[in-house]
């Protein structure tokens, strides 16, 4: 699975395990030197009793004037010729064992002519019975004969010598070498044996002991690097790979799975587990071993997809991927749930200085991609193909620190009455200053402070800015609070505070609470809302339309007004059923005695088609932006 | 022949503790040797004794044997150094002259000798695979 590999983790393995075979090689050459030293001592003793065997068949024919076998054998019946050629022999090597001459009687059987042994002493002309091939080889050959004893105890080589006059052989000079040469060779060589024995085996065990460790580190790399869910990699690989990633080869994607907060509302937690699980099988079918998938958060995924060869891979894999997604089927207890992804894909991240600007390409093409009705790819940072920069999202951070600063401003859009052409209040539009001017929009920091300290301190201040502003002021304002807002004993302690004295301003305040906010606890919400009536305030629901509150719950939040959701407004002219649907919302409001405000009106058709359709109040930019200023209260729309 | 019958000893040699393979020669002896009584043997060395009652009819007593491995003569009845006696060293044939043959190492290889006349003495006849170990007298 861990697909990028750091090249310089294997150095020390190889380093060490070529270490090992360089010991291996250097005990085996001490083994061969061993056995080297050995053969050049062998030869060197040979070449010594070689000359000594000459010089005594010398003597043997020019002293004792020996011309055959039996001239050998009457010399040596006589004990004191023994006596005197045993001491001449006596001063060879003290490695001998056993120095003796033997002669072939007539029965073809060896017979001690003489032993010099000082141990296990043979009798004069007892049989010897040997059964070494050599002892014949030597009378082929007339030349000298090495037996290496492997198998008779403590001797290491017979050395067998022809005694030859006149070309026939009369006798064989025969000496044993025992093992004590060696055994002295070996003494000096074991204590070096043995080191590089244990350097080997000690490196051994620690190429085994690193193999064992390499083993354990990528075992929990994979699980390091691995989401338990989806099985895919986590952001914590993206981290790892991140420095050998080379942006020239890589498309980068955002993918996110469309509406998957309200799959996990409507289905449950365990459903969203399952449509998470089963669309990242979709992902790794769907993409090539040369692709990195990865979790980036939630139902959220990075694609990093391989471009070396071929740019347009990488739009061919997202749409393989977007087309697999909707065509599954999503089975979850029985019921079907749909299923759609929405990608920005970035095709050329190399343009951005770094992998995290890249990324963040990416997510403002997703965030294109759900503006404009999910479940597609884009490329670009404008629907229209233009190259608009879309800020980045913000955090606690960037909140925090604009709070300090009080880089926290409303901007204020009209609420109008086109009966009357007249502004009835306003709707107060949280915004950020950043310290270069620009102006932020709450789409880029509210979604990542929810439910954080920050949050509920924004909100605060809103509230007190917004209050401060209009309460000298003669209409009204709408304030946004999401559910956790209402119930927050902080944020209700602060408006008691503010408008228990002061009925007035109390009654030209309205809080608008979104229908699609996850309402865990509808009377706990009511007994708020009763509160603020009591104060004077009123409640409006806002984006009626997007969420799935049924109207019982609608009615029993006792709203004061009901605005329409902009996703059903903005088609208006051209879509019959939106039409349709928006028309039915006015009525089913007038019955429940709410007026109706309709927002992202943005053009002259919808504006005239909602006159027709009868809504009480219209807001968007058609009718005016949302500035820092409030506008004069009378203005006549240009339709 | 001799030669087939020192590779046997030598193989022999090869696989066999020391004490195994003195048993193991000695019993092969004993197989290729022929008397006018059952073959029943007796050594004053325990162990051999032991390792040869696996191969070869032994006793415990020397009284009821008919041929005795003597490693010892010390160790014997004089009883028993009357009967056929096969000895373990080379010297040993001078000091027993009723002993008809020996079995010995001799410069870490394997010797046998059989006396001729003391055979002839002691009615043993041996079979044509000992022939070669045949000599006339002690040297």
């Amino acid at each position: 699975m861990v697909k990028v590999i750091q090249p310089k983790h294997f150095l020390v393995p190889i380093g060490l395990f070529l270490l090992a075979l360089f010991f291996v090689y250097v005990y085996y050459s001490a083994i061969k030197s061993k056995e080297n030293i050995y053969s050049i001592i062998e030869n060197d003793m040979i070449s010594e009793y070689q000359e000594l065997f000459e010089n005594f068949n010398k003597y043997l024919v020019n002293k004792h004037n020996i011309k055959n076998k039996k001239d050998l054998l009457l010399l040596f019946q006589d004990k004191k010729n023994r006596d005197a050629t045993e001491e001449f022999l006596s001063l060879s090597s003290k490695n001998i064992k056993y120095l003796y001459i033997l002669q072939k009687d007539s029965k073809g059987r060896f017979r001690f002519l003489l032993d010099a042994s000082k141990t296990d002493k043979a009798r004069f002309y007892q049989k010897f019975d040997v059964d070494d091939q050599k002892y014949k080889t030597i009378y082929k050959t007339h030349k000298p004969q090495v037996i290496h004893q492997a198998h008779i105890d403590s001797l290491y080589l017979t050395y067998l010598y022809p005694l030859e006059v006149d070309g026939k052989i009369i006798g064989i000079a025969n000496i044993d070498i025992d093992t004590s040469f060696k055994k002295e060779i070996a003494k000096l060589i074991t204590p070096y044996e043995l080191l590089f024995q244990a350097i080997v085996i000690f490196i051994i065990l620690i190429v085994v002991l690193i193999i064992f460790q390499f083993f354990y580190y990528y075992k929990s790399r994979h699980k390091l690097f691995s989401d338990p869910l989806t099985k895919l990699f986590n952001r914590h690989y993206l981290k790892e790979i991140v420095e050998y990633l080379n942006l020239n080869n890589y498309a980068i994607a955002m993918l996110d799975l469309d509406k998957f907060k309200t799959i996990n509302d409507v289905y449950g937690h365990d459903a969203g587990d399952y449509v998470l699980q089963q669309s990242a099988k979709i992902f790794k079918n769907s993409i090539r071993d040369s692709d990195i998938m990865i979790r980036y958060g939630g139902e959220e995924f990075l694609l990093l997809i391989y471009t070396r060869h071929e740019k347009t891979n990488a739009l061919e894999v997202c749409e393989r991927i977007r087309t697999n997604i909707e065509d599954y089927e999503f089975n979850y207890s029985d019921q079907t749930i749909d299923v759609t992804v929405s990608i920005g894909l970035n095709l050329s991240p190399v343009e951005s200085k770094t992998i995290d600007n890249a990324i963040k390409v990416a997510d403002q093409k997703l965030y294109i991609a759900k503006q404009n009705g999910r479940n597609m790819i884009v490329t670009t940072l404008s629907h229209q193909g233009e190259s608009k920069l879309i800020p980045e999202k913000k955090g606690v951070d960037f909140v925090k620190h604009a709070i300090f600063d009080n880089r926290v401003l409303c901007f204020y859009q009209p609420i109008y009455d086109p009966k009357t052409s007249q502004i009835v209040k306003y709707e107060a539009l949280v915004r950020i200053k950043e310290k270069d001017g620009k102006i932020v929009s709450p789409f880029f920091f509210m979604p990542n402070i929810e439910h954080t300290n920050i949050h509920y301190k924004i909100t605060k201040l809103i509230i007190s800015m917004v209050l401060d502003k209009f309460e000298n002021e003669k209409l009204g304002v709408s304030i946004n609070l999401n559910y956790s807002d209402f119930i927050n004993k902080d944020i209700l302690k602060l408006i008691e505070e503010r408008l228990s004295g002061n009925k007035e301003l109390a009654s030209r305040i309205t809080f608008e609470i979104l229908e699609s906010d996850e309402i865990e606890n509808i009377t706990l919400l009511q007994t708020k809302i009763e509160k603020l009536h009591s104060l004077g305030c009123h409640i409006s629901i806002d984006d009626f339309g997007s969420g799935y509150s049924n109207f019982k719950t609608v009615l029993d939040m006792e709203a004061d007004f009901l605005k329409i959701d902009g996703s059903l407004v903005k088609n208006i002219a051209i879509n019959q059923k939106d039409c349709k649907v928006v028309s039915n919302i006015i009525n089913f409001a007038k019955d429940a005695n709410m007026k109706t405000i309709a927002e992202f009106v943005h053009s002259k058709e919808v504006y005239e088609k909602l006159v027709e359709l009868d809504v009480d109040y219209m807001q968007g930019y058609f009718i005016a932006e949302p500035q820092p200023q409030l506008k004069e209260a009378s203005f006549k729309v240009d339709v | 022949m001799r030669i087939l019958l020192l590779v046997f000893i030598f193989t022999l040699s090869l696989f066999g503790d020391s004490l195994g393979l003195e048993a193991k020669i000695i019993s092969f002896i004993v197989d290729n040797i022929s008397t006018n009584q059952e073959k029943i043997v007796f050594s004053d060395d325990t162990a051999l004794l032991n390792k040869l009652s696996q191969t070869t009819k032994t006793t415990q007593l020397c009284q009821n044997a008919s041929i005795i491995i003597v490693k010892d003569k010390q160790h014997l009845k004089q009883e028993c150094l009357k009967k056929k006696l096969f000895v373990l060293d080379y010297d040993c044939l001078e000091k027993l002259p009723t002993s008809f043959g020996a079995f010995f190492f001799k410069k870490g290889r394997v010797n046998i000798v059989f006396i001729e006349p003391r055979l002839e003495k002691e009615n043993i006849k041996i079979s044509n695979k000992l022939q070669p170990y045949l000599e006339e007298r002690i040297w």
